[in-house]
């Protein structure tokens, strides 16, 4: 009992030692763009700064289309992410409902593909989406969510399916349930924490993408977020509180999902043992 | 089963009807329509959008769309795939030290003859140091929009604190070197230097000028060069020179320091008495209150020379509407297009005229000495264009970075050309 105590006092520490590392640059990203833009940066960190104004979230607005690209960046990753839990979900269901060889090797294969790096792929997607007529639309940067986002997802969905007794899914199928009633009315229920925590990364994915629409979108109208950080980023030293509230701004939307999501992180998956056995 | 059989139809319908968000606008009909892929700020790229209009205005026929990239780097990323994947944009803005790489594939339309043929733009209109560096294999191929050069940025109020004259046409390594000296302090006595005398980035770029200076030479051959040539006496004095700054006079901050305050973060705040910069960082500081700063040439010593900065409006080969093209680089270079961005004051135009009016060197407006930047271009040189280039620059730059903040003086010649062999060979005949 004692041990476990300890163990608990420990835990805790542990816990607020690795929280206050990560929660600092979020504090400093919280105040840094309260500084006055044209100053010239402050060395190391400045927890007040002096006459604090808004003045740089202002000028994060006017100076670049930001409102817009956060709009076009909702609904990029709007689209993408519910095509995403589709088309994972799908693909890890047929993972768990096949058998024999063909799965391993299919196992294999997204391991595999996991493993490309994005820079391989740039010219082959590119002559792809020009052949198709997509660049400069938003296809580009939405397609990999017909593809379960990325193989890694496929993979979570394979592994959460895999642990639901078998003969569940069985007895659905013998009741005469079809392979997308299956999907919806038992599969994907079961699995609502894995779905949580892949529409969470799905989502962060989407939404911080930077090299897709810096590679297949024109217009300044149609450009993404990310894309405004990076051209903000551009004036210089003096302005990065104006490049900071960009950031604050995007950063926003995720750690407010990532909050939101928590209850549902804390839900125990359906395994085995909801049957009582 | 049916309903989720359309959600599905429909999500796909949507996706591949996505064009953008509201829409592609409309196109009037006979109309020409280009694209230019520029780099900048934002404040930058708001001078191109005006530029744009005032040409749709003159030319109505003809619309151009602005691709807007921030960094040089993504705009070098975007260009190559697109490039690659057969969509270049119709006209880019590019640096001579990067284009070389598409003007070697043959992808690039030469500008140089034909521009000149149409008779709205001469040759004598733009300064030859430019129109020298855009030229390949004897073709001018791309038409220079600005030409700008290192010099020095000052804080006078350090310079009238640590009574040392202020820096002058024609001033010396000695004079330079002395004066960073004196710049350098520790002003609340705790043992460790506040103030210090130069900001200096150790790149092949910045180190380039003072090999010049000293008569020495970066490469073997400019148009063909196969290797480095900082193994003379020459070179080496010039080396010895700039790595003195820290390893001997320690008058700039160290690597620790650099990297943890960029040296234009450190100048803009007095941290810096001199910094060695190009004229886009006169945007950055006209935005600084309360820094009394002015500029100068750089230091001489054998000869006066200084190193050239440009970017030029560059063609895709493959462009299908070269007409309207053209005729908007004649526009950006006439007097009332290259007035617009000449007011953003980010660079020095190209164009003689422009660069000599009151629009450039606007007495309202820091800095006081803005002749500086056109006084040097007669003394610039430049380094190689070839194709490689770019690729060479960027392994030589972190060589030349340990080179000069490590305690041992590697011969940075040879270890240069160890690193970038590979490089000039497979680019040499």
């Amino acid at each position: 009992m004692i041990s476990r105590s300890k163990y608990n006092n420990w835990a805790v520490f542990t816990l607020v030692v690795v929280t206050l590392i990560f929660i600092f640059p979020i504090i400093s990203l919280v105040i840094a763009p309260l500084r006055q833009p044209g100053l010239p940066p402050p060395r190391g960190v400045e927890f007040i700064p002096q006459n604090p104004s808004l003045q740089s979230f202002k000028d994060a607005f006017s100076l670049v289309p930001l409102a817009r690209s956060i709009l076009n960046s909702l609904l990029v990753t709007g689209i993408a992410v519910p095509i995403t839990i589709i088309t994972a979900s799908w693909a890890g269901l047929a993972l768990t409902l096949m058998r024999g060889r063909l799965r391993m090797l299919i196992i294999g294969a997204l391991i595999l593909l996991a493993t490309v790096p994005v820079t391989a792929v740039w010219i082959p997607r590119f002559v792809l989406f020009d052949k198709l007529g997509l660049i400069g639309t938003y296809a580009p940067l939405i397609a990999p969510a017909l593809m379960g986002g990325s193989p890694l997802f496929v993979l979570f969905y394979a592994v959460a399916f895999h642990r639901i007794p078998h003969e569940i899914f069985e007895a659905a199928i013998l009741e005469g349930c079809g392979v997308l009633r299956l999907w919806w009315r038992v599969a994907l229920p079961l699995v609502k924490p894995t779905t949580t925590a892949i529409v969470l990364l799905s989502a962060v994915a989407f939404w911080s993408n930077f090299i897709d629409p810096l590679l297949y979108l024109k217009s300044e109208k149609d450009l993404t977020a990310p894309l405004m950080i990076h051209s903000l980023e551009l004036l210089g030293p003096t302005n990065w509180s104006v490049f900071l509230a960009a950031s604050l701004v995007v950063t926003i939307p995720v750690i407010v999902a990532f909050f939101a999501a928590q209850r549902l992180f804390q839900g125990r998956e359906r395994g085995g043992s909801w049957l009582g056995r | 089963m049916a309903r989720t059989l359309t959600l599905k139809f429909l999500l796909i319908c949507i996706l591949f009807n996505l064009s953008g968000c509201g829409g592609s606008e409309p196109t009037v009909s006979n109309s020409a329509v280009i694209q230019l892929q520029a780099f900048g700020d934002p404040a930058e790229l708001e001078s191109y959008k005006e530029l744009i209009a005032a040409f749709e205005r003159e030319n109505t026929d003809v619309r151009v769309e602005l691709i807007p990239v921030g960094k040089q780097k993504d705009h070098m990323a975007k260009l190559t795939t697109s490039f690659v994947g057969g969509k270049p944009p119709d006209l880019f803005l590019i640096n001579f030290r990067r284009y070389g790489q598409f003007a070697e594939k043959d992808v690039l339309e030469p500008l140089g003859p034909k521009i000149f043929e149409r008779g709205k733009l001469k040759e004598d209109d733009l300064y030859e140091q430019t129109v020298e560096a855009f030229t390949y294999n004897g073709t001018l191929t791309c038409i220079p929009q600005n030409v700008s050069s290192l010099v020095v940025y000052y804080n006078r109020t350090l310079f009238e604190q640590a009574n040392i004259p202020l820096p002058n046409d024609g001033w010396t390594w000695d004079d330079f070197l002395a004066a960073a000296k004196a710049l350098t302090k520790d002003t609340d006595g705790d043992g460790k230097t506040d103030v210090y005398g130069l900001g200096f980035e150790p790149t092949l770029i910045r180190i380039a000028p003072f090999l010049w200076q000293n008569r020495a030479e970066l490469v073997d051959n400019l148009s063909h060069p196969t290797r480095f040539t900082l193994g003379a006496s020459a070179a080496t004095e010039a080396l010895y020179f700039i790595r003195s700054w820290y390893s001997v006079h320690k008058i700039v901050p160290s690597l620790v320091e650099s990297k943890s305050e960029d040296p234009e973060s450190r100048f803009a705040r007095g941290g810096l008495g001199m910094i060695l910069q190009s004229r886009r960082y006169t945007a950055t500081l006209r935005g600084v209150p309360n820094l009394d700063w002015d500029v100068a040439p750089l230091p001489q010593r054998l000869q006066k020379v200084t190193v050239l900065h440009s970017d030029a409006y560059c063609m895709a080969k493959s462009s299908t509407a070269k007409d309207a093209a053209y005729r908007f680089i004649e526009f950006a270079l006439s007097p009332s297009g290259a007035e617009i961005l000449a007011k953003s004051g980010r660079t020095v135009p190209a164009v003689k005229s422009i660069a000599n009016s009151p629009v450039f060197l606007d007495p309202t407006q820091r800095p006081r000495s803005a002749n500086v930047f056109l006084d040097s271009i007669s003394t610039m040189r430049r380094t190689p264009n070839i194709g490689v280039w770019n690729e060479i620059e960027t392994r030589a730059d972190s060589i030349v970075e340990e080179w000069f903040f490590s305690e041992f003086n590697e011969p940075l010649g040879i270890e240069l050309n160890a690193a970038t062999k590979d490089l000039f060979q497979g680019d040499s005949p």
